[in-house]
């Protein structure tokens, strides 16, 4: 595919069955923990699948939270260090830290 | 809830009357903060100059409205997601408002970046182009002015100016569902009028 034709793609991406914001909104923490297990999300929520390929605004959003989901489950402390940048006393982590570090991953 | 221990205790100590909830509610906040400072810092850029002061005001309100989200939904949760992964799902919530709505009281949106005219340079044909493209984009251009005032307007804006999608809806006094249905609802309308032209666009997919 030519440059311009992969622009005009992406400039008038619509595809049929696209679930829309609200119902992407709705299961954006069962999707991105779908992923966070190694599963396909596209096979349980296709609609949203689509959706998130098109929206200029939930795709931001679902990466935002893919991210923070991620780093929580690999790194816990790493968030008492950003809330410390914004001047928040270190959180309390002591709870599902020591979960995490003892089980193997995400409970899906 | 379901079989996520992690996530039962979190509900659990929340809960009014438990011995914990103060300290749990105090850890859940901090650890809002920090996911709030991380995505506020990944949007940095659509804030434009802020001082550090404003910047992590931001954040504490973000991390505040979802706090009190948190609260108020708290009966309602009952996974499968992790309760983690569904908090910070309200901190994204808030960062994502809060940050259009700064991007847009600081600059809203010009009368240039919502008004069509003529194709954007970066999409106007270039010499040496073949006819047949050059012709693709010239129906294009005619078809995005025969576009409904709404639809041309959003179109014009989200996907040829880049306004952000929120800041847009703000300006509208609409929300981000019906503007992305307007877009939505633009891009079928050119695709099926390029395509009556002689002029369809073929996905990607549909090459590969």
């Amino acid at each position: 595919m030519t440059d311009r034709r992969r622009q005009l793609d992406d400039l008038l991406r619509a595809k049929e069955g696209d679930a829309g914001c609200n119902a992407g909104q709705e299961i954006l923490d069962e999707y991105v923990d779908l992923e966070l297990a190694g599963k396909d999300p596209a096979r349980v929520f296709p609609g949203t699948a689509i959706h998130f390929q098109s929206c200029p605004g939930c795709k931001p959003d679902h990466d935002g939270l893919l991210a923070a989901a991620r780093r929580w489950l690999v790194n816990p402390e790493h968030f008492a260090a950003a809330a410390a940048g914004a001047g928040e006393p270190a959180p309390l982590l002591a709870l599902e830290a020591d979960q995490e570090h003892e089980g193997d991953g995400p409970s899906k | 809830v379901g079989d996520d221990t992690a996530s039962r205790l979190w509900v659990e100590q929340l809960r009014s009357g438990h011995p914990r909830r103060e300290e749990a509610v105090e850890r859940l906040r901090g650890v809002l903060v920090g996911v709030a400072f991380d995505e506020l810092s990944r949007r940095r850029g659509q804030l434009g100059s802020i001082a550090d002061r404003e910047f992590d005001d931001l954040v504490q309100q973000a991390a505040g409205g979802a706090l009190t989200s948190v609260m108020r939904e708290l009966d309602e949760f009952r996974g499968p997601s992790r309760f983690t992964t569904w908090a910070f799902k309200f901190v994204i919530s808030e960062v994502a408002s809060r940050v259009a709505r700064h991007a847009w009281r600081r600059q809203p949106p010009s009368r240039d970046q919502l008004d069509w005219d003529e194709l954007p340079d970066w999409l106007a044909p270039r010499p040496g182009e073949r006819v047949k493209q050059r012709e693709q984009l010239e129906a294009l251009s005619a078809a995005i002015g025969e576009l409904s005032d709404g639809q041309r307007e959003v179109f014009v804006a989200i996907a040829l100016n880049d306004v952000p999608i929120d800041v847009l809806a703000l300006q509208l006094d609409s929300n981000r569902n019906a503007t992305y249905k307007s877009l939505f609802d633009a891009r079928l309308t050119l695709r099926s009028r390029l395509a009556a032209a002689g002029h369809a666009v073929v996905e990607e997919s549909e090459t590969a």
